[in-house]
This record gives structure tokens, sequence and C-alpha cells, in this order.
């Protein structure tokens, strides 16, 4: 018995940080998307903020610039990681600085990129200027406006930045683990390097590209500062837009607020249940 | 014409050489083995021969071409690893079709090539099933399916048996060796296990420090081989010092009668199994002292002490001597090698 229950009470600590402000901020969030938000007289459960919310079409269109900064900018970064993580593989010098340096952005938090981002790409941004030294351009405004654009240009780079060496940094761990036999074994076998590499390298890191894809994927659905600072004004990333609802004086709009919370949630929790599917896919072959 | 020749191959990785002018070849339809200890170069044999290793000097010739050139993917030299190395992604299918999936072959020549190799390798109904679910014995076969798929020139095998366990290393070997006569397939042996290369091979290259020590068949090797060291190389000898007189091998084992000229000194090669230990009883010329015993079932192995030497001798197990005892020996001189001082 004292066996038995001994790792939980020592878990305990930890356990109450986790679950107590994790599910208790949760529950809460979930209550008052239902309507239940007795501080300001509502007592009454109801789905009406649900479908008020998912029917509007500032949301939908929010949820869409999400999704779309999300899908974009994960999987630019993982072509790009790949492609990085495959060539500094192959290349056949040293290795002691390229294992460094392409790491260096991971490093960087989010909002520093986003002003790296800023400082080069705004219409004031070093590019501009020297577009503008060069003749290209005789005013700001002739500059293609990178930031606070619709398509979030500006953001996906900012996340492309951030996300390429952290997918580099997650294949390359595992392309250089692999055994490189394996793709001496297709060589022989009449592959060309074209072939290994679609067929042997890419099959066998699928599994941790997929679930890093999913990392940064939720990570820039739900992240807040950088379509906050660089992003456009319409549509609002649904962070910002969340962000929005929940400093607005009014708590009448709390429960607006708590139901995007609770769409980025579940998306969120979405994304860990197909983490979780992607390593059984691990373990098939591997196990 | 030999179908694969090795011309003068040298090859060093950092400074430390592996292969030294190294000259061997195959005919049509052959069976070989490189034999040696590990670190002989065997392997890095294998690899040069696919392609997978580009040697510092020396030719390559397969049916008379030089395949220097030749990238490891279009040589159609295909070698079967130790550790089989399985795509684990692909399931046995999978990993059999692969090479034709690679050439752009279509699926249904591949689909009736890997039903083939299936029956061939006697794993029908196995072919759904991913590397890990698959026992030893099987995965070599479905890395050799998936090497003769592609109906390779050469068949390169790198130690194939050597993760086996010993009943099923024996099933497997003659298996493999029954597979190569059916379909005639120019096959190259990477082996360290003497009796697995004896066993197999229509000839053996015995491979010592990089280098081609003798290349023969296996009763050449054995019996007469070249060197000391090849003898050696093939499990005990005794080696008996003395001079040839007037067509008679003069040494402190006996006299034997002999082909050779008149010299003062030669030193004589003879195999434990050739010298038979008999009771004291039978009249022999060369008697001794058993040193040593060892029981082995159907062998007995011997030590004798014999005018200062120790003489060893493999007998069968009909009668048994005791350490002490004197013996006779009886010599079969027929199959003595001889070597000059």
């Amino acid at each position: 018995m004292k066996k038995t229950i001994k790792p939980y009470i020592m878990l305990l600590p930890a356990m109450t940080i986790l679950l107590g402000i994790f599910v208790a901020g949760l529950s809460m969030a979930f209550l008052q998307s239902l309507g239940y938000f007795p501080t300001i007289g509502l007592q009454e459960f109801t789905l009406n903020y649900y479908k008020e919310v998912l029917t509007d079409h500032g949301f939908l269109t929010s949820l869409r610039f999400s999704l779309w900064i999300a899908f974009v900018s994960s999987s630019v970064s993982v072509v790009l990681g790949v492609l990085l993580a495959y060539s500094i593989v192959k290349s056949k010098h040293k290795k002691g600085l390229e294992e460094i340096v392409y790491k260096l952005p991971v490093i960087v938090p989010h909002v520093v990129a986003t002003l790296l981002v800023y400082n080069i790409l705004g219409q004031s941004g070093i590019i501009a200027r020297m577009a503008y030294a060069l003749g290209f351009i005789s005013q700001q405004s002739e500059f293609p406006a990178l930031l606070f654009d619709k398509n979030g240009f500006g953001i996906i780079l900012a996340y492309v930045w951030k996300g390429t060496p952290f997918i580099a940094m997650v294949v390359y761990t595992v392309l250089s683990n692999m055994n490189n036999r394996l793709s001496e074994v297709a060589l022989n076998l009449g592959a060309t390097n074209k072939q290994v590499f679609w067929h042997v390298l890419i099959p066998l890191t699928m599994p941790s590209i997929f679930s890093s894809f999913i990392i940064i994927f939720a990570f820039s659905f739900g992240a807040y500062e950088v379509p906050f600072l660089i992003g456009p004004t319409a549509p609002r990333a649904l962070p910002v837009q969340a962000y929005a609802e929940y400093m607005n004086a009014d708590l009448r709009h709390r429960p607006y607020t708590m139901t995007i919370n609770m769409v980025l949630t579940f998306i969120s929790f979405l994304c860990i249940w197909i983490y979780h599917k992607t390593f059984k896919l691990l373990n098939k072959y591997n196990g | 014409m030999p179908q694969i020749q090795l011309k003068k191959i040298h090859k060093s990785f950092q400074d430390k050489r592996i292969l030294n002018d190294m000259n061997l070849s195959i005919e049509e339809g052959e069976m070989i083995s490189l034999l040696g200890p590990s670190g002989c170069g065997k392997t890095t044999t294998l690899k040069i021969i696919a392609g997978l290793v580009e040697p510092d000097q020396g030719d390559i010739l397969i049916n008379n071409q030089s395949v220097l050139n030749i990238p490891v993917e279009k040589r159609g030299a295909v070698i079967v690893f130790q550790d089989y190395l399985l795509f684990p992604h692909l399931t046995v299918e999978g990993n059999i079709e692969f090479g034709l999936k690679m050439a752009k072959v279509d699926k249904k020549i591949r689909k009736e090539k890997v039903k083939e190799m299936l029956s061939l390798m006697e794993l029908d109904g196995q072919q759904y099933k991913y590397p890990n679910e698959l026992s030893g014995g099987q995965r070599q076969r479905v890395a050799l399916a998936r090497a003769l798929a592609v109906e390779p020139k050469v068949l390169l095998l790198d130690e194939p048996f050597s993760n086996l366990d010993l009943r099923l290393r024996e099933t497997m070997r003659e298996f493999v060796c029954s597979v190569q006569r059916k379909l005639k397939i120019t096959t190259i042996l990477v082996t360290h296990d003497k009796d697995e290369a004896l066993m197999t091979s229509d000839k053996i290259a015995i491979m010592l420090e990089g280098e081609i020590k003798q290349y023969g068949t296996p009763l050449e090797l054995y019996k007469k081989p070249i060197s000391e060291e090849v003898a050696n190389f093939f499990g005990e000898t005794n080696y008996i010092i003395g001079k040839v007189e007037d067509g008679i091998f003069k040494s402190p084992l006996g006299n034997f009668r002999t082909t050779l000229q008149n010299t003062v000194k030669l030193k004589a090669m003879i195999r434990p199994e050739e010298i038979e230990v008999v009771s004291v009883y039978q009249e022999t010329n060369t008697k001794g002292i058993i040193t040593r015993s060892r029981y082995a079932g159907d062998r007995m192995y011997y030590m004798i002490s014999l005018k200062g030497m120790e003489i060893k001798s493999i007998s069968i197990a009909k009668e048994i001597f005791d350490v002490g005892e004197e013996v006779s020996l009886r010599i079969d001189s027929k199959n003595m090698v001889f070597y000059e001082v």
C-alpha cells in the first residue's frame, strides 16, 4: 500500500501546480464559455456564445488567418529545415561551426525575432533603406508593405526564421544517428542519391519531421506576440483577437473570449493527439 | 575468361594499408570465399567490387570491362550485409521489390518477382510483415531475396551467417548454397570461418594482412598450403625439421620416401589427423609418450612427447590412451608438405 501510494505523494507538489493551474484555468474558461460567469450575474448555461462565435464572420476570418499563418510557416520551415539538415549531414568538411551556427535562432526569443524581421523588412527597414540608397525607390511608401499585410507575410517570415533551425536540429539529430549504411544498401540496390533521399531518408525521418511540424504548428497557431507586433489589424490572428476581447473593459465580452480560447485549446489538443499518433507510427517499425 | 577480375588493388584508410596489391579472378557461376581473420580487408574488398569504396590504385573488370567509372547504383554487384540492413519502414514485400522499384520496373513485373523470390526463399505468407516481426533466419532470407531480385551480375555475401545460431547457420548455409547452384550466380562469400569456406566454396582466397596469400580449391588449400601462415590458418599443424638424402626425408619422426632433391635442411608440415596414435605393441618406427589427451566424442586430441618434440595428433576414439602411456605413431607421409628453412 505504502509503496503504491509513495510515487503519487512525491509527485504531488509538481502535480498541484501543473494540474491546479492548468485544469482550474481550463475549467474556468470552459464554464465561462458556456455562459456561467456568476461575478457579473451570468448563471445560465448556454451554447449561444459558441453558436455566435462559430458563425461570426470576424471570428472565422481570424481562424482562417491563424491557420494559414501556422500552416504556411510550419510547412516552409519543414521544407527548409529538412534541406538544411540534409545538406549539413552531407557536407564533407568539418562540422564544428555549422553545427552551432544554424541552431542560434532556436534560442532567440520570438519577440526578438519579430524585431529583427521588423528592422529588416519594414518600410523603414534595412532592405528598404538599401533599395532607397541604390535608387530603386524614391520614398518609403514605395517599398512593399511586407509587414502588417493581410497575408501575414512578416509573421510567416518571423516564424520561418525561428522554425527552420528547430526542424533542422531535430532532423539533423535523427539523420546523423540513422544508420548511414541503409543509404549504402539502397545505392547498392540501384537507387540514385535522389531516390535514397525520398525512399529511405525521408520515410525514416518522417515521424520526427511530422511531430516537429506539429510542435511549431501548434506554437505559431496559438502564440500571440508575433502577430500582435507585426500582424495586420484586419484580419487579426485568433490569439490577438482573444487578447483584444479579454482586454475589453466590458466584462460581458468575457464569454466570447473564453469561447475563442476554447477553440484554440481544442485545436491544440487535436495537435497533441496527432503528435501522439505519429509516435505510435514511429514505434510500429522501430519497436 | 574470368567474369570478375581484380587487378593490383591497393587501398589505405588514413595511412593504414588495408589492401596491398590484390589480384583475384573469378569465373562465371563460381562461388568463392574470401577467408581471413577480421580486419584483413575482406569487407573492404567487397565494398570495392560493389563500388561503395574506391580503390587507391588498380582496376576491377566485370565481364572484361573496367567498372571503376561505373557508379555503385549501376554496377550490378549487390552485397548482402552481415546485419542484413533491411529497411525498417518497408514490409518484406517492400524490401524485396526495392531495387526493382528504384529501376522503375513495372508494378506487375515487380509483384511477379516478389512472388518468385518469396517462394524461392520459402517466405510465402510473410510479405506484409515488417522486418522487426521476423526471426533472424527470415531476415537473412529477405536480405538475400532483396539482393537477388535485382538479378545482379555478382552476389556479394558479407559474413552472412555469423549472426545466426549454430543450427540455423548450417541450415542457412545449405540453403544459400542450393540457391546459388540453382541460379548459377557468381558469388563471393566473405567469412572468417574456415569450415564455412571449406564446405561452401568452389575456391577459397586466403586473405591475411590485406593480401591474398593463396587462392585455390578447398582441397588444395588444406592439403597443399604454399606457406606456413596459410597452413597455420587452417588449423593445427606439426612441423618437423629434417633433411633429404637419396630420395629419403630423414627426420626425428622417421624416414619417409620423397621425390625431393637432396637438401641439408627442410621443414615438413604434417596435419595432426595424418598421425594416428596406436598401441605400443603395433610395430611402427616411431614411439612416444602421451603428455596430454582430450576426449571429443568421436575423436581424441593427443599431445605426444617424442625426442624432445611435442607432436599433435587427432585420432579416432576407438582406443583411448592415457597420459604417460607409451604409444606407437602411424604416420601417413603422402600429405606432408615441405618448406624451405
